[in-house]
């Protein structure tokens, strides 16, 4: 009875997981780098783009969570945690969606401003369709995820650490700053490898948010190298290229989970 | 300069955790409260420190109240069970890190801790690398003491800070503790469920109960009178008779006995309290001055170490006594009772005694 | 200002400003849906009413919108029948390559989706499923199970062996046990990750736009196509409506259940 759901997970992901590895490698006459070439000619910024914007987005989330995060500790309110937790249940392409409506040139938030008398109708900005478009998405969907993991992290701490500071003097900011974050700091980093990683491999927002022209993010790159393209030789190398990187930050979290 | 405690009150979701709370601490005095688990000592230590608000009542140091001050400002330090060591600093850092909040001279602050941490018999030679964990039970409570103390705090509060240790640490910290405080002249309150901790450390001993003081006064007072059953019951290793008044005559089962005292006990149905180590037995005295006597049946003589432990029955209630050196016979045996350690009270109702025992 | 207003205004500020962040965007699509006319640079529609929405509930969305369900329920009941017996397995015995079982629904949590299901793609291209509906549950599985092998794992963790123990030392068997005492202890999680793998099916976008399109239309998919299309009112209700199941299970989530399960979700 518990075969078929491995049988099932291996087939469908771990088999295609080693096909994309062993394809980007595949050449017409063999193997060789040929694909590796062609992606860092083409998509070097765009690689570079593509973490930009996770770390952007994750620096945003990471401030958020533990400002959010540690006056809930302090002050419980089931109603902030509530609302905070709405996101996470809402789906990608809604929320691109919604991000489009709301921060296009002529979206709500430009008409909004408009109104306040704030920016100039003849000359609107264009949030959208934009990395600040793409970032304030990947940051709103991913609010939830960052509150959740942060309140967990500074909810295991004793509260008699905290006590202790406010005891002889230290106020909230203070102790958030020089107890909390730094006795979470394990839970914080594996926090933020886990945001990362879930950022770079996104793939509906930046679809839907993505520059027509400059750079785009990775899984848009290789999403088109397929459809348009059909170069699944270059796509597996983006894709692999990007395993690596989700690699390299969850070795940083296997290394800050072992040290403690 | 004193420190009142006048009618405190608090609240937990509408249930009482602290019912009118009245007690003064003198000067320089170390006051020990003492009770079973969820008697609101902890709450009432840390109402003290201003780490839960409370609904009622007052908390004046000398001329100046204190009671909507945040617990930053009440210039009270308080020392945790778990120690609460910030686990991410060194040991200095943990010292220092009120006096860096107070925005103190580096020198200041050096001088400062290095002295402290002498008084608490800290090692001070490489305190700046070395993280609280890697420190024993008793020095890291001893470094949380330096913490606290390092602020010169008005009012030091100790929330059972011997209890995760091991019995030998226990013993000593003890009387350094008192010590220090003496040394300092500082006004303490300690929190413990140890009584032999309460009674041997403080000045003045607190006996709570269901968020309420039972008695408050010296530990010989409340020891040698205690003010009620529950305080009788609670301290040393105290046997319970039930006696039934009738006429003036006092009966356990079949055995009457004559008093003149404890006539302001109202009701028939009373309890007498009396320690293990204070009753007498023999085998051969049907009476003795200055004590009652009831006749009784050893049941069975443990050895406890220090000395041995007796159950004997006395018309059907079972009493424990102890002495230093076996009891030379078995059987039936007369039972001597003390009259100046007696203390009869009016009986508890059931729940009431459900609740002590528990 | 004394500083009971302080704290009031500060208050009263913290909660319109979380509001704000959170509903904003929402209320955008709310006020699109009935809009049936809105011209740049008014703040507010021209003219509101139904029809639209009349026309979408008339409309092929109502196929997309039984489609996805149908596929969520069918996803929903495999993954419950294939997840309950290795979850607990893997939660109560040890087995061989245990780590690498569990390794192995690590890896989809661990790595980007799009790079691998485009391989998967292939793969099922070879097994005439692309733009079946059985290809589209096929790849939706993979993400469910792995979901509800971690929740369900922890589930069974935290039901304490010794209540198995006194069963099987009463006398039953360990099938009886596992019928008698384990599962019924285990309903709540078993709810909630019943609950958690449907909406993530119902959800599900990468998988389904790769092995889908063009034939299989889902509800993310209609509503990913009105967007790119500029059908404003007709994507923000298709997204109105896929928002509900999401809230409504956020909603017995926090009446009903534990909410430790929480943050295995929100990573698709």
């Amino acid at each position: 009875m518990a075969l078929p759901a491995i049988f099932i997970v291996g087939v469908l992901f771990v088999y295609p997981f080693f096909l994309s590895l062993m394809n980007s490698f595949k050449v017409k006459d063999g193997w060789g780098w040929d694909h590796y070439k062609t992606v860092f000619e083409l998509y070097t910024g765009d690689l570079l783009y593509t973490v930009w914007i996770s770390v952007a987005s994750l620096a945003i989330l990471l401030v958020f969570g533990i400002l959010l995060g540690g006056y809930l500790r302090f002050r419980h309110n089931g109603w902030i945690e509530f609302l905070f937790k709405i996101p996470l249940f809402i789906p990608f392409v809604v929320v691109g969606h919604a991000m489009r409506v709301l921060l296009a040139p002529n979206g709500t938030l430009n008409a909004s401003l408009a109104a306040l008398g704030v920016i100039d109708l003849q000359n609107p900005p264009s949030i959208a369709f934009s990395s600040a478009g793409i970032i304030t998405a990947l940051a709103w969907k991913n609010l939830s995820l960052a509150l959740l993991l942060l309140m967990g992290a500074f909810r295991s701490i004793d509260q008699n650490f905290i006590d202790a500071a406010r005891n002889i003097g230290a106020n909230y900011l203070r102790i958030l700053f020089t107890v909390m974050v730094p006795m979470a700091k394990g839970s914080i980093a594996v926090s933020a490898v886990l945001i990362f990683t879930s950022m770079m491999g996104s793939f509906s927002i930046p679809m839907m948010l993505g520059t027509t022209e400059g750079s785009q993010m990775a899984m848009v790159d290789l999403y088109y190298q397929i459809v348009y393209q059909n170069n699944y030789g270059a796509a597996n190398a983006i894709g692999v290229i990007s395993y690596l990187i989700s690699m390299g930050a969850a070795m940083y979290y296997l290394r800050t989970v072992t040290k403690r | 300069m004193d420190i009142r405690i006048q009618q405190l009150q608090k609240l937990y979701q509408d249930k009482p955790a602290l019912e009118n709370i009245n007690l003064v601490l003198q000067p320089g005095s170390f006051t020990a409260i003492v009770g079973p688990s969820g008697c609101g000592k902890t709450t009432l230590i840390r109402a003290l420190a201003g780490l839960v608000p409370i609904n009622g009542g007052s908390i004046i140091y000398g001329e100046e109240d204190v009671t909507d001050l945040p617990p930053q400002h009440r210039q009270t330090a308080m020392v945790f069970q778990n120690y609460a060591l910030w686990p991410h600093m060194t040991v200095f850092e943990n010292v220092a890190y009120g006096l860096k909040l107070r925005k103190l001279a580096k020198a200041e602050i050096e001088q400062k801790v290095m002295s402290i941490l002498e008084k608490v018999e800290i090692d001070t030679s490489d305190l700046k690398k070395r993280h609280p964990q890697q420190y024993s039970g008793g020095q890291q409570q001893r470094i949380a003491l330096a913490r606290a103390l390092v602020l010169e705090p008005k009012l030091l509060l100790l929330d059972e800070p011997l209890s995760n240790l091991d019995a030998k640490v226990r013993q000593r910290l003890r009387v350094e503790i008192r010590r220090i405080q003496q040394d300092l002249g500082i006004t303490a309150v300690y929190v413990t469920h140890d009584q032999e901790e309460a009674l041997s450390m403080a000045d003045q001993v607190v006996v709570m109960n269901k968020g309420r003081i039972e008695q408050a006064g010296t530990p010989e007072e409340v020891y040698r009178r205690p003010a009620s059953y529950f305080v009788a019951h609670f301290l040393g290793n105290s046997n319970t008779l039930e006696v039934i008044r009738k006429d003036g005559d006092y009966r356990v089962g079949g055995q009457s006995f004559k008093m003149a005292e404890w006539l302001d006990i109202k009701g028939e149905n009373l309890q007498l309290v009396v320690r293990g180590e204070e009753v007498k037995c023999s085998f051969d005295q049907p009476s003795m001055t200055g004590h009652l006597t009831f006749a009784g049946r050893l049941r069975e003589s443990l050895f406890v170490g220090s000395g041995y432990r007796h159950w004997i029955e006395i018309e059907g209630q079972n009493l424990f006594i102890e002495s230093d050196s076996k009891l030379q016979g078995t059987g039936s045996c007369y039972v001597h009772l003390p009259i100046n350690q007696c203390f009869l009270f009016a009986k508890q109702t059931d729940k009431e005694a459900r609740e002590i025992e528990a | 200002m004394s500083a009971v207003m302080w704290r009031l205004s500060g208050r009263v500020i913290g909660y319109g400003l979380a509001l704000f962040v959170i509903l904003g965007p929402i209320s955008s699509l709310l006020l699109w849906s009935i809009a049936e006319k809105w011209y740049w640079p008014h703040l507010f529609p021209q003219q509101i009413g139904p029809m639209y929405w009349k026309k979408v509930l008339e409309g092929d969305m109502m196929d997309a919108l039984l489609l996805s369900f149908g596929i969520a329920l069918v996803v929903t009941l495999l993954t419950l029948l294939l997840t309950v017996p290795l979850s607990y397995y893997l939660a109560r015995f040890e087995m061989p390559f245990k780590a690498l079982i569990m390794l192995l629904f690590l890896l989809p949590q661990a790595f980007p989706q799009l790079p691998v299901f485009s391989n998967t793609m292939v793969l099922l291209y070879k097994w005439d499923l692309v733009g079946t509906v059985p290809g589209v549950i096929l790849i939706h599985l993979v993400g469910a199970l792995v979901y509800a092998v971690w929740i369900l794992v922890s589930v069974f963790k935290s039901i304490p062996v010794s209540y198995e123990e006194a069963s099987i030392n009463l006398g039953a068997s360990k099938m009886r046990t596992f019928f008698t005492v384990t599962l019924p202890l285990s309903i709540p999680g078993l709810i909630a990750s019943a609950l958690m793998v449907f909406l993530y099916s119902l959800d599900e976008f990468t998988g389904t736009l790769l092995i889908g399109s063009p034939f299989i239309t889902t509800m993310p998919i209609y509503m990913y196509n009105s967007a790119m299309g500029y059908e404003m009112q007709v994507a923000s209700i298709t997204a109105l409506l896929l928002m509900i199941p999401g809230l409504l299970l956020l909603f017995l989530l926090e009446r009903y259940m534990k909410s430790e399960y929480l943050a295995a979700f929100g990573r698709a």
